[in-house]
C-alpha cells in the first residue's frame, strides 16, 4: 500500500525516462500509472465495505507523533477510486491533448505529483502527513495553472490560487495542532475515538480553522473566485484538479472531521450558510458567462457549495446526499470539462455563442456530452438524477426555513439545468453550414474514450445502485455518528422530489430561452467592484507588496553603514535593557593591584586608539593602529601570556607592513562627513563601548574557577607531552581547529596571491 | 586593574564601531582591526587576570598561580585568523580601488554603471 502512494511520485520523476525512451511510449505508458491505483483501490473494496478498514504505519518522527501512517475507510476509499478512476480517464485525454506541445513531459510530471498528493491527503492518518499532501496539492495546482506560464493571466491565476489556498493550508495546519493539544495525537483514527471535541476549550477555534482551511481549497464563497481564475490551466487541469479531486479536498475534509466538530451551531450553521450563498451567488454569477469553461467553473462551484451545506444540514439524509451528489458530480464535471477541453483543442474557441453544430462532426464527443449533460440536469436514470432526488429529500425533510432553502436550491438547481444546456449540448446542436471556419475533426480516440467511459458509469450506477449502496454506507458510517441503513435506489415514484425536480428541468429551460436577456442585463459594475472579494485579494496583495518595498527602502538601502548602524542599535537595544535592570557595581573579589607599567600601558592604548579616529591621513591610522597592537601585546606579556604577545607582535607588524605596502600611495583622507553625522556615530559607537565595559564588570563579578584549567594544567605532560600549556592545546587537543585555521590562513593567502595575480596580468595586457 | 582593563575594553568598542560607520574604506578596515583587539581583550581580561605566571608546568606548579591557558589558545587562534581576515580584506580594497578609483563605499553601490 506504501509502494501504491509512492507510486505517483515515481512515476512523476520517470517521465523524462519514458520519454527517453519515446513519446509514444510514454503516452502509452502514463496512463497505466493511475489504472494501478485504481485497481488497488477496487481490491479493497469488499474488505473496506464489510468494515475491515486498513490501517499502516511507518515510523517517522515518532517524538512529535508525526508518522506516515495511512488509514482507509469507507470515505478514503471513494476518494481513492475516484482520484485514480477520473485521474486514468484524464491522463489518457491529456496525452491526446498535451501532444506535440513543446513542455509535454513537464506537464505529466505536474500531473503525477498531483495525483500522488491527492491519495495521500485522502489515505493520510496522521494529520501532519495530512497537512504535508495538502499543501503538495496545492502546489502541484500552482504549477498546473500557470503552466502556461508564458501568458500574464496564467501566472496571475496560479499565484492567487496558491496564496488563497495555502492560506488555508496554514489554518489547517494550526486547527491540526490545536487537536494535538486537545487529543495527544495526530493519528486521525486515534483521535477519533475521543468522539465529539465540542467540550474542549480549543472546540471553537479547532473548527473554525478547519473551516476556512476547507473553504479556501472549495472555492467557498468568499473565497471562490479563485477558482474561475484557475480556468487558465489548460482542459485536462481543469477537469482532474479543479472540479473531480482536489477542490473536493475541502468537502473530503469537513466530511472527515464531521463526527468530530458536528453537531455545534458554530459548525453547522456555518456551513450550511455558507455553502448555501455559495451554491446561489456562483450560479448567478454563472449565468452571464459565455465562456465554457468559466460557465462550467461557476457551476463547480455551486457544485461545491451545495456539498458544504448538505454536510451543513448533517441529517441522515443531507449526508447521504451529498456522498451521492459528490459522486454524481466528479463523473459528469469531469467530463463536461474535459468535452470543454476537446472543443477548446479542435475549434480554438471556448465562447459558447459561436459554438454550434459540432455534434456532426464530432460524434463521439458530442455523445459523451450528451450524458454528461443530462446527469446534471438530472434526467433519469443517471447518476445525477439519484443525486437531485437525494438533494431534494434532505431539503424537504429539514425542519426550519424549509420554504426558504427549497427556493434558493430551487434556483440554484435550475442554474445547474442552463449551465448543463449550454456548455455540454449548445456546442453541439445545429448545422455548421455558412461558417467555414468550424472545419472541425472528431478528437482522437484517447480524448473520447474516456468521458464516455464516465459516462456509462454514470448510467450503470444510476440503474444499478447497489455497488453504489455499500460504497456509499461506508463512507455514511465514516462520516456520520448515527447508525442509518442506507438504501438507494433509482425511482422513488411519483413524489414531491419527483414534482420539483422536473420543475427545475423546466426552469432550467426556460432561463436558456431567455438567455440573450439575460446577457443583455448589465450589473452596476462600479458597486460590484466593491462586493466583490478578489478587489480585496487584490487590494491586500498591492499592500503587501508596498509595504515590503517600504521596509526594504528603510532597511535595505544599500549604505554598509546603516546596516551596520541599525544592528548595532538593535543590539544596544535587546542587549542594554537588561543590562542597565541588572547592573551593579562590581565588587571585585581580588582584584589585581595596578601598577605603574600598566597604567601607562592603558594611557598609551586609548590614546592611540584616539589618534587612530582622528588621523587625517592613512598612514597616520595605520601607526597608530600599530601602537594599539603594540600596547595590547605588552599588556599580554604583563598577564603571563609570552606566547600570545609575540603572536600579537608578529602579526602587527606584519598587518602594518602590508597596510603601509597597499594604501601609502593612496590620497588623504576623505574630507570629513558632517559633524551631526559624527555626533550620531560617536553617540552610538560611546554607546556600545560603555554597554561592553559594562558587561565586562558584570560577568567579573562572579567568581569563577575554571575546571578546564586544572584539566589542561594535569593532562599537558601526561597527555600532550609538552610543558607550555596553551602551545599543547593548539597543536594537541584542539589540534583539528588549529587545522581548520591554517586552513583558513591558506585559503585567505591563496586569495591574496590571486587578487594580485590578476592586477599583473592585466598590466601585461 | 580589572576595572582599568574593562574601561579600555569600552574604548577599544567604540573606536572600533566609529570606525566602520565611516564612509571610508580604509577606515572601515582599520576599525575591523580595532574590534578584533577589543574581542581579544575581552576574552583574555574574562579569563581572568594572573600576573607574570605563563603556563608552563614547571616542578612546583599550582593551578591557581598560573594563567588560564584555555583562553590564550583561543585568543591566539583568534588574533591569526583575524590577520588572515584583514590582510585579505586589505588586498581586496586595494583591488577594488584599482578598479572604482575611490575608497567611498558609496562609490562602491554603483560599479555597474562605472563599468564601460
Amino acid at each position: 500500500m506504501f509502494l501504491i502512494i509512492l507510486i505517483s511520485f515515481i512515476a512523476s520523476a520517470s517521465v523524462p525516462l519514458f520519454y527517453r525512451i519515446g513519446p509514444k511510449f510514454a503516452r502509452i505508458v502514463m496512463p497505466a500509472v493511475p489504472m494501478i491505483i485504481f485497481l488497488y483501490f477496487s481490491s479493497l473494496y469488499s474488505g473496506v465495505i464489510s468494515g475491515d478498514n486498513i490501517r499502516l504505519s511507518i515510523p517517522w518522527f515518532t517524538a512529535l507523533d508525526v508518522n506516515f501512517s495511512f488509514y482507509i475507510d469507507g470515505l478514503g476509499l471513494l476518494f481513492s477510486l475516484l482520484i485514480s478512476g477520473i485521474g486514468f480517464v484524464v491522463f489518457l485525454f491529456a496525452t491526446g491533448y498535451m501532444k506535440g506541445d513543446s513542455l509535454e513531459p513537464r506537464f505529466f510530471i505536474y500531473l503525477y505529483i498531483f495525483m500522488g498528493a491527492m491519495i495521500g491527503v485522502v489515505t493520510a492518518d496522521n494529520l501532519i502527513v495530512l497537512f504535508l499532501f495538502w499543501e503538495l496539492t496545492s502546489i502541484s495546482s500552482y504549477l498546473l495553472i500557470g503552466y502556461y506560464n508564458h501568458q500574464e493571466k496564467s501566472r496571475y491565476a496560479a499565484l492567487q490560487a496558491l496564496l488563497v489556498t495555502g492560506t488555508g493550508g496554514i489554518s489547517l495546519l494550526a486547527a491540526f495542532i490545536l487537536i494535538y493539544f486537545a487529543t495527544g495525537s495526530f493519528e486521525f483514527s486515534y483521535i477519533k475515538d475521543f468522539g465529539l471535541l465540542s467540550e474542549n476549550v480549543y472546540y471553537p477555534y479547532i473548527a473554525i480553522l478547519i473551516i476556512l482551511g476547507a473553504f479556501t481549497k472549495s472555492a467557498q464563497f468568499p473565497f471562490h473566485f479563485w477558482l474561475p481564475n484557475a480556468m487558465a490551466a489548460p482542459g485536462p487541469v481543469s477537469a482532474y484538479l479543479h472540479s473531480a479531486t482536489m477542490v473536493k479536498a475541502g468537502v473530503f475534509i469537513l466530511a472527515k472531521f464531521n463526527p468530530l466538530l458536528g453537531g455545534e451551531p458554530i459548525w453547522n450553521t456555518t456551513l450550511l450558510t455558507v455553502g448555501l450563498t455559495t451554491a446561489v451567488i456562483s450560479i448567478f454569477l454563472a449565468l452571464k458567462q459565455t465562456d465554457i469553461k468559466k460557465l462550467l467553473a461557476y457551476s463547480t462551484v455551486s457544485a461545491l457549495g451545495t456539498m458544504v451545506f448538505l454536510n451543513g444540514i448533517g441529517s441522515e439524509k443531507a449526508l447521504l446526499a451529498m456522498v451521492v451528489y459528490l459522486i454524481a458530480h466528479a463523473l459528469y464535471k469531469a467530463t463536461l470539462f474535459l468535452v470543454a477541453g476537446t472543443i477548446d483543442h479542435e475549434t480554438g474557441t471556448r465562447n459558447v455563442n459561436r459554438l454550434y453544430g459540432l455534434g456532426r462532426h464530432m460524434p463521439y464527443t458530442a455523445a459523451a456530452a450528451l450524458i454528461a449533460s443530462f446527469s446534471q440536469i438530472g434526467i433519469i436514470p443517471m447518476l445525477g438524477f439519484t443525486g437531485k432526488e437525494s438533494l431534494l429529500a434532505a431539503i424537504l425533510t429539514f425542519e426550519g426555513y424549509t420554504f426558504l432553502l427549497t427556493v434558493l436550491v430551487f434556483f440554484s438547481s435550475a442554474g445547474m439545468v442552463y449551465v448543463a444546456i449550454n456548455s455540454g449540448l449548445k456546442p453541439f446542436w445545429g448545422k455548421t453550414a455558412g461558417n467555414a471556419a468550424l472545419q472541425v475533426h472528431e478528437a482522437p480516440y484517447t480524448m473520447w474514450a474516456g468521458p464516455i467511459l464516465l459516462g456509462l458509469i454514470s448510467i450503470f450506477l444510476g440503474i444499478y445502485p447497489p455497488l453504489l449502496n455499500n460504497l456509499v454506507q461506508a463512507v455514511y458510517n465514516g462520516i456520520s455518528k448515527d447508525d442509518f441503513g442506507i438504501d438507494i435506489y433509482l425511482w422513488h415514484g411519483f413524489n414531491a422530489e419527483f414534482i420539483i425536480g422536473t420543475l427545475i428541468i423546466l426552469a432550467g429551460i426556460s432561463l436558456y430561452f431567455f438567455r440573450e436577456r439575460i446577457y443583455s442585463v448589465s450589473l452596476p459594475f462600479g458597486v460590484i467592484k466593491y462586493i466583490k472579494p478578489s478587489f480585496y485579494y487584490d487590494s491586500g496583495l498591492q499592500a503587501i507588496i508596498s509595504f515590503s518595498k517600504l521596509q526594504t527602502r528603510l532597511l535595505q538601502n544599500g549604505y554598509l553603514r546603516y546596516y551596520i548602524l541599525l544592528i548595532i542599535s538593535t543590539v544596544l537595544l535587546l542587549a542594554g535593557y537588561p543590562v542597565i535592570q541588572n547592573f551593579e557595581i562590581a565588587h571585585i573579589n581580588s582584584a589585581t593591584p595596578v601598577t605603574f607599567v600598566e597604567v601607562i600601558l592603558a594611557l598609551l592604548l586609548s590614546i592611540s586608539v584616539l589618534a587612530t579616529i582622528r588621523a587625517k591621513s592613512r598612514l597616520a591610522a595605520v601607526v597608530s593602529i600599530g601602537v594599539v597592537g603594540y600596547s595590547l601585546s605588552l599588556l599580554f606579556v604583563v598577564y603571563g601570556a609570552p606566547d600570545l604577545a609575540m603572536t600579537q607582535f608578529a602579526v602587527e607588524t606584519l598587518t602594518v607592513v602590508l597596510f603601509v605596502l597597499i594604501i601609502y600611495r593612496l590620497p588623504k583622507f576623505l574630507p570629513a562627513s558632517r559633524i551631526s553625522r559624527r555626533l550620531r556615530d560617536g553617540l552610538v559607537a560611546g554607546m556600545a563601548g560603555v554597554m561592553m565595559t559594562a558587561i565586562t564588570l558584570m560577568i567579573l563579578f562572579y567568581e569563577r574557577e575554571s575546571e578546564l584549567k586544572n584539566y589542561f594544567l594535569e593532562k599537558s605532560l601526561s597527555e600532550g607531552k609538552g610543558k607550555n600549556v596553551v602551545n599543547v592545546i593548539l597543536v594537541d587537543f584542539r589540534a583539528l581547529d588549529t587545522i581548520g585555521e591554517i586552513t583558513v590562513l591558506a585559503i585567505a593567502a591563496i586569495g591574496v596571491f590571486a587578487l594580485i595575480g590578476l592586477k599583473s596580468r592585466e598590466k601585461k595586457i | 586593574m580589572e576595572i582599568i582593563l574593562s574601561l579600555l575594553i569600552g574604548i577599544l568598542y567604540a573606536g572600533g564601531v566609529y570606525l566602520i560607520l565611516r564612509r571610508s574604506l580604509v577606515k572601515v578596515l582599520i576599525g575591523l582591526l580595532l574590534l578584533g583587539h577589543a574581542a581579544n581583550l575581552l576574552i583574555f581580561t574574562l579569563g581572568r587576570l594572573v600576573k607574570a605566571k605563563p603556563a608552563f608546568i614547571t616542578d612546583e606548579l599550582s593551578a591557581s598561580a598560573v594563567a588560564d591557558p584555555l583562553p590564550q589558545a583561543l585568543i591566539l587562534t583568534a588574533i591569526v585568523i583575524g590577520f588572515g581576515v584583514i590582510s585579505f580584506a586589505v588586498v581586496l580594497f586595494k583591488r577594488a580601488y584599482d578598479a572604482v578609483e575611490s575608497d567611498d563605499i558609496d562609490n562602491l553601490n554603483t560599479t555597474d554603471s562605472l563599468e564601460a
